[in-house]
């Protein structure tokens, strides 16, 4: 099945180079494209696609908003954001109102076709540094916050993949460290995906950390970057 | 029961002989016969040396002229004023001023001799007629009390600002109301009471400030509705008046009509605040700018160069894909440049997530840039703010942590975030040098303090104002309150 990919960028531009870019790899398909943040929620809660490409600055609503309305209505829906600025606390923010990643917008096409797939797989698209700044915010607010719902129990296997994940460790790495295959990991994911009604691996993080299979110490055990 | 106190002669002698007035006895020839120390005292003679003298000897024409008018109302038994004001030359030539009651000696039905008894006010005298010429003839406004707040002088110039005639209140004590609408103490009456800083604080609140000049004066500012036709602003300073031991007697007070000033400053404090609007606003516009319209070019050139490279033409030659690489470097380098410059201009990261982020972003970096220990505090429930708010605050606490930065020679730096529920508080604080502060924050400028002057004026377009606590060697604390 291929990759379905929402582009939200106001640059009529930018979106086509971005089109042209994304067409020509053969497991991606562009659903749609809009040109402000209000077209990217209507097509992106109509469409639910895998992936949304979201430029920040746009015309109506602005890119980040756009990402927290989609994430309600599509939790599936992974967002990677373009944008210009890798600032760790801009990032943050960014990852804060619900992205998974983002992108460089200067990244080369191969680069960005990359992290698409990555995402899918269950991959980090994030520096070990920045998910674990992140995890270390959030375990804070966990506590207010409360519960969220669980959707389907997750296997002792599967929270082991999501505790070394919040470590910041590459799924090749997460193979190796618990003697399975690259696939396998990518199948973990999938399935902790589904259960979890996640994106990509950072909702996993995040919620896992609300519902309790990610602890502190996960977190800060991580090795430096 | 009663017991009758019978004085003996011994009993008057000595009352006369000690008494603070000044007495004598003369003859009707004005020959001293008699006289008590507090006279001594009053002429520089002693008694001894009196004994020769004649009365004349210690009066002008003038006032000889008075002693003999006097005599002949006694001799006549005409009714005349006791007591009476009389002046006398003095040993040295110095003239005193007495306030004296005189009485005819009678013995066997014949006027033999005069009794008087006087006071000397000369001080007193010369103190007031000095203030008389200094008010009268002064075009700034005044008005002295004395130390039972009654007024004794209220010149020309006071009458016309208050519209209140000296007439009408020289004698009382309603010297207020030139000022206020219900009676209270003038900064006069305060002064006159010595009243404590605690007192005058309950009145002034934070307007006022103790004169450098005058000890025991206070100088104030405020506005005064019920003045004129639309209100106006004084300056004023009240100083005690005091005698030779040091004693209060009263006070005076001097205004100074200060309402176009006020507006004046009202107006540049206006056209500042517009123009740190319009800073903003033109910042804001170049940043989308750069942004919107000089970006997408450069971004299109560097995707553009990179499909070029990425080899879909097998022909591309080595050293011409180097090249190619090498531009496209070239266009990344530039389009960071331009990012940087909008980045300064205004921070995406405040505008894209937020006050609390944008905050934690400026800390951060004065912790990688400067090795100070930054951080940020956030306490109550953190709430979007309108954007102009936000943008205020952010500035406010950028220039606290550049003037951390270049000048406190801290090592640790606080910023602080406290929402409430109708009000947000900032507080930026350092452990470093701190500097000695101006007596009023409106000096700032004036000791360029032209950053914290920024902010005083960025806080009030908050509609707050900007509080800073600093001693030398004790750091800096600047807080900002706003309703939002």
């Amino acid at each position: 099945m291929k990759i379905r990919i929402l582009i939200a960028d106001d640059h009529a531009v930018l979106r086509e180079g971005m089109h042209n870019l994304l067409a020509r790899e053969k497991d991606f398909e562009v659903v749609g494209e809009a040109g402000d943040g209000e077209e990217a929620v209507r097509l992106g809660s109509e469409l639910k696609p895998d992936i949304v490409i979201m430029d920040i600055v746009m015309p109506k609503l602005s890119g980040i908003e756009a990402t927290k309305l989609i994430k309600q209505a599509s939790p599936s829906t992974a967002v990677l954001i373009l944008t210009a600025y890798n600032d760790i606390r801009y990032i943050i923010g960014l990852l804060e109102a619900g992205a998974c990643g983002y992108l460089l917008k200067s990244a080369r096409s191969n680069e960005i076709a990359g992290a698409i797939r990555a995402v899918r797989s269950g991959e980090s698209v994030l520096d070990a540094a920045v998910t674990r700044k992140l995890l270390q915010r959030l375990v804070g607010r966990a506590k207010e916050t409360g519960e969220g719902q669980t959707g389907g129990q997750l296997t002792p296997r599967e929270i082991e993949v999501l505790r070394l994940a919040a470590k910041g460790m590459r799924n090749k790495d997460i193979a190796g460290e618990l003697f399975l295959g690259l696939r396998t990991v990518k199948a973990h994911f999938t399935n902790i995906f589904n259960k979890m009604g996640c994106g990509c691996r950072t909702d996993a993080i995040i919620k896992g950390l609300r519902e309790g299979y990610i602890i502190l110490d996960d977190v800060s055990r991580g090795e430096s970057d | 029961m009663e017991t009758k106190i019978e004085l003996t002669e011994k009993d008057y002698r000595y009352l006369f002989e000690n008494a603070s007035d000044a007495m004598w006895v003369q003859d009707m020839e004005g020959n001293f016969l008699d006289g008590n120390r507090a006279l001594e005292k009053l002429s520089g003679y002693t008694l001894e040396e009196l004994a020769g003298k004649n009365i004349t000897q210690f009066l002008s024409d003038e006032f000889l002229a008075l002693a003999k008018e006097v005599q002949r109302r006694l001799l006549m038994g005409e009714e005349f004023e006791q007591p009476y004001e009389q002046r006398f030359l003095v040993k040295g030539g110095r003239t005193r001023i007495v306030k004296m009651a005189t009485n005819p000696i009678i013995i066997n039905g014949k006027v033999k001799g005069f009794q008087h008894v006087a006071r000397d006010v000369t001080e007193e005298k010369s103190v007031e007629k000095m203030l008389s010429k200094i008010t009268d003839g002064s075009p700034i406004p005044s008005f002295v009390i004395n130390k039972q707040h009654k007024v004794t002088h209220w010149n020309t110039a006071i009458e016309s600002l208050s519209g209140i005639s000296g007439q009408e209140i020289v004698g009382t004590d309603e010297q207020w109301r030139a000022f206020y609408t219900e009676k209270r103490p003038t900064m006069a009456d305060l002064i006159a009471d010595a009243a404590s800083a605690d007192k005058i604080e309950a009145y002034y609140q934070g307007n006022y400030k103790k004169s450098r000049l005058i000890d025991g004066a206070y100088e104030a500012e405020d506005f005064f509705p019920a003045l004129g036709e639309y209100g106006k602003w004084l300056h004023f300073t009240a100083s005690p008046i005091k005698n030779k031991g040091g004693e209060i007697e009263g006070a005076i007070e001097t205004l100074q009509d200060i309402t176009e000033e006020k507006q004046l400053q009202e107006n540049m404090r206006f056209y500042v605040q517009q123009v740190t609007r319009a800073q903003e606003d033109e910042r804001k516009r170049i940043a989308r700018e750069l942004h919107d319209d000089v970006s997408p070019p450069l971004l299109l050139l560097i995707q553009r160069l990179d499909t070029i490279t990425l080899g879909t033409q097998p022909k591309l030659s080595h050293s011409l894909k180097e090249s190619l690489e090498g531009l496209r470097s070239q266009a990344i380098e530039a389009l960071e440049t331009l990012r940087r410059c909008a980045q300064d201009l205004r921070p995406r990261i405040l505008d894209d997530i937020g006050l609390v982020a944008a905050l934690e972003w400026i800390a951060e970096d004065m912790v990688k840039s400067q090795g100070i220990d930054a951080h940020v505090e956030v306490t109550g429930v953190e709430q979007t703010l309108p954007v102009e708010t936000q943008l205020l605050l952010f500035r406010i606490a950028q220039e606290a942590l550049n003037n951390i930065r270049r000048h406190a020679e801290a090592s640790r730096a606080m910023v602080k975030l406290e929402f409430g529920d109708n009000s947000i508080k900032l507080t930026v604080s350092d452990n470093g040098k701190g500097f000695k502060l101006p007596e009023r924050m409106g000096d700032l400028a004036s000791i360029g303090k032209l950053g914290l002057a920024g902010m005083q004026e960025r806080a009030r377009l908050l509609g707050g104002s900007l509080k800073v606590e600093s001693e030398p060697g004790k750091g800096t604390t600047l807080a900002v309150e706003a309703p939002i």
